[in-house]
């Protein structure tokens, strides 16, 4: 151990050369644990408060309905299930439909969602986004509807449409509404197309009294994508105690473009981390390798000595196991130092089009990063196993060497 | 906005403008072709117009309901469809004239269509308006006839089973139709297949009255493969009607709920 | 084989090999090396000596013949096996670069103590004591390079000893010496040899040492050419 230490010592150079291919490739994989990490619970805060909760109570698809949902006829008993229930932190009703909407001689496809407007603050912010006129209350009997589909239908706050519910399975409704406001859509085929109105209003015209088309949920605790097991925990429960004729869908299904984000994150990172880990790898052997040659003469004392061959190899891992736990603990310092910097600092301000972008789908146009101890654990057990793997070469070789020719051995 | 499938495609009212002269219905023995039993299977209904009561019963994921409708049918272009029931929809209902289309409310008016709605089932299920103002059993298809011995088989009477293949081209959703038609030119059964071979649905005839030279079924029962069901009854049938264009107009909609 | 017999060799051939060309080193040697004995292999150059004495160290095999150390036949022990005999058995003084350049005197005389399992109270005892008595203790928490490669060799003689081993091997030990340098390691060896009852065996062409040694074998192309008690 002491002889290993002073080798060390005596060629810093390379000794920091290793700590750092131990190092870098450890602190680079925290920081990018902790950049994905936050985008992706970012994305998924933003994604599933825009519409989706983190899963939904559906009836089950029983003959094609095209872009309409299923339609529950009365989601009685599939709220008493949610009721008894003990880790839901919210849910809403909500009603769905494609439908046509009328102005004079104008009529466009539309998709009309009915919500209850006091409940469905955790899952919109439309209620901000508002330009004009005002949001919704569950007396309204009005529509509010995107700046781009008044421009289409020549609307003004005030004025008055027809709307036909055209829900396969819902009888034909048609009623006036009035445009209680205008809001500024994230996406213009949003402003477009959805037209929010109460779910009293939206069941006036899909004629029914109770009808809905999903039951949106949030549950406890739940934060990111990490929480899956606790979400998929609480939709099993929820199957179980729901009657026939219902499904529950979790965000992913409800998100098939966030499903193929997450599916493409881990083979990203694992492909990173990899060529990460190689080359720190190559470093460590290359390294260890050149020490082992330099010692070449005194290894073979050693060997002449009577040290048997474990002893050599252990002694070359002791010194590589030393660099490897030096370079371990400073990664990690490294890496969580600045993800603890960068949280403390509320993240790094973006600017330009990405931030534009960003506000745009009501997310801060910051880059956040946070971590979790599984990952450090990850990160640096992943590298401390690789330099290892890496000195175990250099290592056997010196425990093969043969004494009188390694004392020979001129550099 | 559509089921699939919303078709009666033969199913009763027509438009053909009278392309040809109406047949004569005999038994006959004569070696017919596929294509002229087709036509004279067509030729039931065929007329410049047309005015009757339809009554539909429909059944869409077990539960039923029941609409009448008054319908008017003015050469191809021009058909009026008035709701008589249920009686929160009286008074309502759609209009064609050529590819426009309206739903008329006596709550909201009149609301213009989309063409494509022209395909969609009135009421979920059962017939579109395209199969109530116009016939499609045209020139799309090939046809080919087997003749059937109905000695052996007590409870049909067909006489024939054709089967109709789309043109490669023709704007047509079926893979292929199989009718079952009687010596008398009516047909019995008609089975409508998707493209993959599957059956979609299946319409059978029954009641079939005289009126004047022709023979057809005034009740069709519609199945399809969901177990979706629309029993339609056709009453009060009356074919070369007076009927004038300006009848097909909005107003016509709005008088009717002035005067109730 | 007599009682004090610690080493016998039967036959013992070395021939290297190299891709084309066959080089005997040694040829059929048989010889005994006994307990106190200071013995001396020597010869001209390409002789064989230094063969001879890395076949007896186990630092190398024969290709044909036999040795036995302490009555133990040496052939069919593993590479292990040999270096753990080495270890437990031998003393060896090399020519040059005998120390560990990144440990001190006293680390380097205690080095095969640690590789025993000595714990190190012991072993640092037994260090400072060898160094000591060989008039070089003050030299003990210095590095090789800071010492003169005459207390160089010392310190490597008490390693050689520090472990009682059965017998010293020393190949050419004085041979980087100057003549006072040489005759004062030669004489230190010596004492040990007739105080302590230490055996050696060089391999060695210096006449210096040569004179002194009470047993002489000499060796010609590999074999033994005389064998002389003095």
């Amino acid at each position: 151990m002491k002889a290993a230490i002073r080798h060390m010592m005596r060629n810093r150079r390379r000794t920091i050369l290793t700590l750092l291919a131990v190092l870098i490739p450890i602190y680079f994989l925290i920081v990018m644990f902790g950049f994905i990490n936050a985008m992706v619970t970012d994305m998924f805060e933003s994604s599933t408060r825009f519409d989706t909760g983190h899963m939904q109570i559906r009836a089950v698809e029983t003959r094609a309905t095209g872009s309409a949902q299923p339609l529950m006829g009365n989601p009685a008993d599939a709220l008493a299930a949610l009721d008894s229930m003990d880790d839901i932190e919210w849910s809403t009703v909500r009603l769905d439909m494609p439908a046509l909407a009328s102005v004079g001689d104008h009529t466009r496809t539309v998709f009309v969602r009915g919500v209850v407007p006091e409940e469905i603050d955790p899952v919109s912010n439309m209620a901000d986004r508002i330009v004009e006129g005002e949001f919704l209350t569950s007396q309204s009997t009005g529509v509010i509807v995107g700046e781009e589909l008044a421009k289409l239908l020549g609307l003004s706050l005030g004025d008055e449409m027809v709307l036909l519910g055209a829900h396969p399975e819902a009888g034909l409704g048609a009623i006036h509404v009035p445009v209680l406001g205008i809001f500024n859509a994230p996406e213009a085929t949003i402003g477009r197309t959805f037209v929010y109105t109460s779910l009293g209003t939206a069941r006036q015209l899909a004629r029914s009294a109770t009808a809905a088309t999903a039951i949106v949920i949030r549950i406890d605790g739940v934060r990111g994508p990490q929480d899956a097991a606790r979400m998929e925990r609480a939709a099993d429960e929820l199957r179980a105690a729901l009657p026939g004729g219902y499904e529950v869908q979790g965000w992913l299904e409800l998100l098939p473009v966030m499903d193929g984000y997450m599916k493409i994150l881990t083979p990203m990172l694992a492909i990173m981390a990899i060529v990460f880990f190689g080359l720190g790898a190559l470093v460590v052997v290359n390294t260890l390798y050149l020490s082992v040659m330099e010692r070449t003469r005194e290894i073979g004392l050693i060997i002449a000595l009577g040290a048997s061959r474990l002893r050599v190899m252990g002694m070359v891992l002791a010194e590589a196991g030393m660099i490897t736990v030096a370079g371990v603990v400073y990664g990690v310092i490294v890496g969580v130092g600045i993800v603890l910097i960068v949280q403390a600092f509320g993240g790094i301000p973006l600017w330009g089009q990405m931030a534009a972008y960003m506000r745009e789908v009501g997310v801060p146009p910051v880059l956040r990063m946070s971590i979790t101890a599984p990952q450090v654990l990850l990160s640096a057990g992943a590298m401390a196993v690789v330099a290892m793997l890496a000195a175990w070469l250099p290592a056997r070789r010196a425990s093969k060497l043969e004494p009188m020719e390694a004392m020979r051995y001129v550099e | 906005m559509k089921r699939s499938i919303g078709v009666l495609a033969v199913v009763t009212m027509v438009g053909l403008l009278a392309s040809g002269p109406l047949f004569a219905q005999e038994s006959a023995d004569t070696a017919l072709d596929a294509q002229a039993i087709l036509d004279r299977v067509n030729a039931a209904w065929q007329g410049d117009s047309f005015h009757g009561i339809m009554r539909l019963e429909i059944t869409l994921a077990g539960a039923t309901k029941a609409h009448a409708l008054e319908v008017w049918t003015l050469g191809e272009e021009l058909a009026l469809v008035r709701v008589l029931e249920p009686e929160v929809d009286l008074n309502s209902g759609y209009l064609q004239l050529g590819d426009d289309l309206w739903y008329y409310s006596p709550v909201v008016g009149s609301i213009k269509l989309p063409a494509m709605a022209i395909g969609d089932a009135l009421f979920g299920a059962g017939p579109s308006l395209a199969d109530v103002s116009r016939g499609t059993l045209s020139d799309d298809y090939d046809v080919t006839v087997e003749e059937i011995d109905s000695s052996t088989n007590e409870e049909s009477e067909a006489r024939w089973f054709l089967t109709l293949v789309p043109h490669l081209d023709a704007p047509v959703v079926f893979g292929q139709l199989e009718i079952l038609v009687t010596a008398d030119f009516v047909m019995e059964m008609l089975i409508y297949y998707d493209q993959r071979g599957e059956v979609l649905q299946t319409a059978v005839f029954s009641d079939v009255i005289e009126l004047g030279e022709r023979k057809f079924a005034t009740t069709i029962v519609i199945e399809d493969s969901f177990g979706d069901r629309t029993v339609q009854r056709i009453e009060s049938p009356l074919f070369d009607v007076e009927l004038d264009a300006s009848f097909f107009a909005i107003e016509t909609f709005e008088s009717w709920g002035e005067s109730e | 084989m007599s009682n004090n017999t610690l080493i016998q060799t039967v036959d013992l051939e070395k021939t290297y090999v190299t891709e084309t060309i066959e080089t005997p080193a040694l040829r059929g040697v048989s010889t005994e090396l006994h307990t106190g004995e200071f013995t001396a292999v020597a010869g001209p150059s390409g002789s064989g000596k230094s063969t001879l004495l890395h076949l007896l160290g186990g630092l190398d095999r024969p290709t044909s013949g036999e040795i036995y150390l302490e009555g133990q036949a040496m052939s069919g022990l593993s590479k292990d096996q040999l270096a753990r005999l080495r270890l437990t058995n031998l003393g060896f003084v090399f020519q040059a670069y005998n120390l560990i350049p990144v440990l001190t005197v006293l680390e380097n005389t205690a080095f095969v103590l640690e590789l025993q399992g000595i714990v190190r109270s012991e072993r640092i005892r037994r260090a400072r004591r060898i160094l000591d008595e060989l008039g070089i203790g003050q030299y003990a928490d210095q590095y090789p390079n800071r010492i003169s490669g005459g207390q160089q060799q010392r310190v490597a003689v008490a390693r050689a000893v520090v472990s009682d081993p059965s017998i010293v091997l020393a190949d050419e030990p004085t041979a980087n010496l100057d003549t006072a340098t040489s005759l004062d390691l030669i004489d230190l060896m010596r004492r040990l040899n007739e105080e302590k009852g230490a055996t050696f065996f060089f391999a060695t062409h210096d006449s210096r040492l040569l004179d002194r040694v009470n047993r002489l074998i000499t060796l010609v192309d590999g074999a033994v050419a005389h064998d002389e008690i003095r």
